[in-house]
């Protein structure tokens, strides 16, 4: 029997058989796709009042921030020609980055790199992955405590709702919004300002997946007149930069390409439920400086935009995580916490970033009640509870124009119920507007007690203990949840966080630390009902 | 009595110490900045499998199959070292179990000319085999997309023959034989697959006879094909 002829005869199959899946999967074995960063850009002047519309020139005047700045030139038209030599297709161009990416030949990607004007150049492969459905229904929750928890009232009888605030959502899709009842009020009185769908190139947004419907929803959907988010006034770009059915390096462009959008036309914050994790970085990477899309959104943070985004739906994962760009340093980034109770919701990703930075920053509900494609129902991700904090940062934006998008994000840190206590899980905890109009009420609700072991001099540090105790007058269980949190951390004499607990208190002495677990140099954080104390042992 | 009223006391304290403190959540945070060694796009991958194929020729004339039936299953696991971010090797090891349904026609030889009912060969493999990856685009700690070749051998553990008859009476007879000499104890072939993430698509090749060449059978399908899942 002829074998050489038989294994030829296989191999033969076997590529055939690769060569169609990969036809399948996209023609682009033989394209490789580049971002190339360019070293200059061109001198002349820039028109800023024609490139820039009234609001975003606004934005710019009031955080005291330069009309435009060098990330606002654009590309230079020259190096695109020349790139276009060498390129099959021409996909997009970053003004930020100073950027283009394109499609070439394998054996062109070398002459690419070595162009004088070049300065690097990176490989963007597409991969084609299902993404996983990270929304999953519960049992039926109460509307209005995702609202409430965060003070709507108390907002609303100042007549703060998120009006002559501008706020971008990137997303999936807005499938089903604009006839959905939750948006009537917004469609009636114009304040969806513009929409464009980045993966198609069309101002069609209302298709793609109903995430953003949802999403958008917790910001600004009603029901019957019942607030589902906090900024119900507010005024609407919408993107659609994400496509639900793939995880592909492109959506970190499109993300790029609508932040350049959203900050020409005016925006005040951008709210992204999105996250990218392991199908394209290592958690290593999440570092704020790595992943594409974190160094955009660092960018558009530079240019006073309020960049909100959503943890991550990776804490019950092998990856755990913050998600990408929820890892940089400047985007205010939501963890989220169950509603029954304020604490962390299982699916919540983790700081803090690789480069130990406290991420997330603050938290909000995890499962909502919001707006459906046909209708409205529960969900669950830390994707609805980014656009929560989005509507409160409008709400306080509304009051304080003359705030920059920083000081914003550190006034959030501040409303949240847990500040200055914080840990990976729940950041600063959850703003509110009490916090936030009359600050935090730091009446002490417990004490630390030391072991007294002054007249001894043989003792068994075993024996000895460290005490916490609940004052009478806080002793008292939360009237919606039926439970009283404490949340505490211990940590190592490099004063990093070895351990954090949330306790539900039941006897009023809560805690005790025996001498020997107290090793000197360490030290514990204690929050309880807004008062925060920190002990050295 | 006494040791009675012993287990009450303690079930007494011990319900009591479970009305302290409930702790609803804790956590020790990553501050580990050690970079993991072990991971799908890490230096070092091993995860279990499971392998179903089909076969593809029918085989020789004399020992031709029914198709389609799932002629192979394989459970295992795949052992991969990353040399850079396109190339891998690795070795692999799994319990293969192949299951031949002959044809029952007037050409039939293999294992013998007798017509049954029906008639099966089963194969119970220890397969070991090295492969070398090729993958495919930029991607973080996921397999992603690769391509797989892989030299492969493996010992026939045992090896049954099962046959369906009717007697004259009309009564129907189930006989599985083992304890037979003319299958080949070691076989050897090539493997190539195709891998997108977690999905694996092979084709194998048997290079060596499934019968010893002395006994004049024909050989059953050499060219299997199906789809793997990685396990974890």
């Amino acid at each position: 029997m002829n074998y050489s002829f038989k294994i030829i005869k296989f191999l033969a199959l076997s590529f055939t058989f690769i060569l169609f899946n990969s036809i399948i999967l996209k023609a682009q074995t033989v394209e490789e796709k580049l971002i190339v960063f360019f070293n200059d850009k061109p001198s002349e002047k820039f028109d800023a009042v024609a490139y820039f519309t009234p609001k975003a020139i606004e934005r710019r005047m009031l955080q005291h921030l330069p009309l435009y700045d060098w990330y606002d030139l654009p590309v230079n038209e020259s190096y695109l020609q020349q790139l276009l030599t060498y390129s099959i297709q021409l996909k997009c161009v970053s003004r930020w980055l100073n950027a283009a990416v394109i499609y070439c030949s394998k054996e062109n990607v070398a002459k690419i790199a070595n162009l004088p004007f070049v300065t690097a150049v990176e490989q963007q492969h597409s991969l084609f992955i299902i993404s996983e459905t990270i929304e999953k229904e519960e049992n039926p929750i109460e509307i209005s405590r995702q609202t409430e928890r965060m003070g709507i009232r108390k907002f609303d009888s100042l007549g703060l709702n998120g009006n002559g605030i501008l706020i971008a959502i990137f997303d999936v899709g807005f499938s089903g919004a604009d006839k959905h009842p939750a948006f009537e009020h917004i469609r009636k009185s114009n304040k969806i300002r513009k929409t464009y769908d980045f993966v198609k190139n069309t101002e069609n947004v209302y298709h793609g997946g109903s995430h953003g419907t949802s999403v958008w929803s917790c910001i600004a959907g009603k029901k019957e007149n019942q607030a589902l988010g906090l900024a119900t006034e507010a005024e609407f770009l919408l993107a659609r930069t994400e496509i639900i059915t793939k995880e592909v390096f492109a959506e970190e462009e499109n993300w790029i390409m609508a932040a350049e959008w959203a900050d020409r036309n005016g925006a005040d914050i951008i709210n992204s439920s999105l996250g990218y994790t392991k199908a394209r970085y290592f958690p290593e990477n999440m570092n704020g400086k790595t992943a594409l899309i974190s160094r955009g959104a660092s960018i558009a943070a530079k240019k006073g935009i309020l960049v909100v985004n959503a943890a991550g739906n990776d804490g019950n994962k092998i990856w755990e995580t913050v998600a990408a760009p929820a890892d940089a340093d400047s985007v205010l980034t939501v963890g989220g916490v169950k509603p029954c109770c304020d604490y962390h919701i299982d699916f919540s990703s983790f700081g803090p970033t690789s480069d130990l930075r406290m991420k997330p920053n603050v938290s909000a509900q995890g499962l909502v009640y919001c707006a459906k494609e046909n209708g409205y129902g529960n969900i669950n991700g830390t994707s609805f509870s980014s656009p929560l904090v989005a509507g409160f940062a409008a709400c306080i934006w509304q009051q304080n124009k003359s705030l920059n998008n920083m000081e914003i994000f550190r006034m959030i840190e501040k409303s949240s119920n847990l500040f200055p206590y914080f840990d990976y899980a729940h950041g600063f905890g959850i703003p509110n507007s009490s916090n936030y109009l009359n600050g935090i009420n730091t009446t002490a609700t417990f004490d630390i007690i030391a072991p007294d072991v002054s007249n001894l001099q043989f003792y068994n540090p075993e024996d000895f203990f460290y005490k916490i105790i609940i004052k009478e007058e806080a002793f008292q269980k939360d009237e919606y949840s039926g439970k009283q949190l404490l949340y505490y951390q211990l940590l190592n004499a490099n004063n990093q966080i070895e351990k954090y607990y949330v306790l539900n208190v039941t006897q009023k002495e809560v805690l005790n630390i025996s001498m020997k677990q107290a090793v000197v140099g360490t030290s514990i954080r204690i929050s309880f009902k807004n008062y925060y104390k920190e002990y050295k042992f | 009595m006494m040791k009675i009223n012993k287990i009450i006391v303690l079930l007494f304290l011990a319900s009591f110490s479970a009305t302290g403190q409930e702790i609803l959540f804790e956590k020790d945070p990553a501050i580990d900045t050690t970079i993991e060694k072990k991971g799908p796009n890490r230096k070092n991958f091993t995860h279990p499998f499971i392998s179903f194929g089909f076969a593809i020729d029918a085989g020789e004339k004399g020992a031709t199959v029914v198709q389609p039936n799932l002629d192979q299953f394989a459970i295992g696991f795949r052992y991969k070292r990353r040399l850079n971010n396109t190339f891998s090797v690795g070795f692999e090891c799994s319990y293969t179990n192949y299951a031949f349904s002959i044809k029952q026609n007037n050409q039939k030889t293999t294992p013998d000319s007798t017509i049954n009912k029906r008639q099966r060969l089963y194969f119970y493999d220890i397969q070991l085999g090295a492969y070398f990856r090729i993958n495919f685009g930029k991607r973080g700690n996921i397999l992603g997309n690769y391509f797989d070749i892989a030299p492969y051998s493996e010992a026939v553990v045992a090896f049954t023959e099962f046959s369906k008859y009717k007697l004259p009476d009309g009564s129907v007879v189930r006989a599985r034989r083992s304890g037979i000499d003319y299958f080949q104890r070691f076989n050897y072939g090539i493997q190539a697959r195709i891998g997108l993430k977690k999905l694996i698509f092979f084709g194998q090749y048997r290079i060596s006879n499934a019968f010893y060449g002395d006994k004049n059978l024909a050989e059953i399908p050499r060219i299997t094909a199906g789809i793997q899942f990685v396990l974890k």
